[in-house]
């Protein structure tokens, strides 16, 4: 089991949250102009790593809010929690991961 | 519903709290008209710290979320109450309704009611952790609901659904009952 740090209300467990999926997947600016594969590489295809990858999550049974995390998917670790809109903990230390 | 005080004895009492009136409230809690709306109608402003409460005489305001709240009012009090906020807050953007219909109350208390409520729930209750005022929505034997410890002394509130109300009471009364036997 998880403990995961709510942006909003601090450690809870993982039991009071829903996993959304990949974080940072921007709508293309134009759907129009995209060819058929290419849109569904926008809403299907995901990078599935193993090891680090930012996420979305919601507090579904707390403050209901959605929020990015950071995570391992190999070893569980939690490396960020940042709230919606922010940047990556990582990218603002101009590093990249 | 059965009897109001369902098990009762020194060491625990789960109680099943008469109706109240609950309105969800929404908005900027950064903007002063918001806050001063809901204040100049229910005596207290939203709290904007996290899982915190007010309480006022005639009403308690907890926080839900960065810009939710719920308020509790008596019963007879909760569609003029509504009324009087949707007029106050008629201009901000953000929402108000009552759904006091919608939800119960339980209340446990006494010396191991931390006991009773550690068995289905994650929440870190311990010592300093959850002191008096606080509130927090969480799942008591996965039932979503919002935990209040109103005072100093030890009275937990539970607010869930009332669909699910009568499952949560049944659960409370049975995790309470090994403090209930003699000796
Ligand atoms: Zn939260």
């Amino acid at each position: 089991m998880l403990l995961i740090s709510c942006p909003w209300c601090g450690q809870r467990d993982e039991s009071e949250f829903t996993c959304g999926g990949e974080a940072h997947i921007l709508r293309p600016a134009d759907p129009d102009a995209l060819s058929d594969p290419e849109w569904a590489d926008y809403l299907f295809m995901r990078t599935n790593p193993k090891g680090r990858h930012r996420e979305r999550w919601c507090h579904t049974h707390g403050c209901g809010r959605w929020f990015n995390m950071e995570r391992d998917t190999a070893t569980h670790d939690i490396v960020s929690v940042y709230r919606m809109g922010e940047a990556p903990p990582d990218d603002r230390d101009g590093n990249s991961s | 519903m059965a009897d109001r005080v369902v098990r009762d004895g020194p060491a625990v009492t789960v109680t099943l709290c008469p109706p109240r009136g609950r309105i969800n409230l929404r908005g900027d809690a950064g903007d002063p008209a918001f806050t001063a709306g809901v204040a100049g109608v229910v005596g207290a402003e939203p709290p904007p710290v996290a899982n915190t409460g007010r309480s006022e005489a005639e009403a308690v305001v907890l926080w839900l979320g960065p810009d939710e709240w719920l308020i509790e009012v008596a019963a007879a009090a909760e569609a003029e109450t509504t009324v009087q906020l949707g007029n106050a807050l008629a201009d901000l953007h953000g929402s108000v309704v009552a759904v006091g219909d919608g939800h119960v109350t339980l209340s446990v208390s006494g010396p191991r009611s931390l006991d009773v409520l550690a068995k289905g729930m994650t929440l870190d209750l311990g010592p300093g952790r959850f002191p008096a005022g606080r509130c927090a929505r969480s799942l008591l034997a996965k039932v979503p609901v919002l935990l209040h410890r109103p005072g100093e002394q030890r009275l937990y509130e539970i607010t869930v659904a009332r669909s699910f109300s009568d499952y949560a009471l049944h659960w409370l009364q049975d995790a309470a009952l090994e403090y209930l036997q003699p000796g």
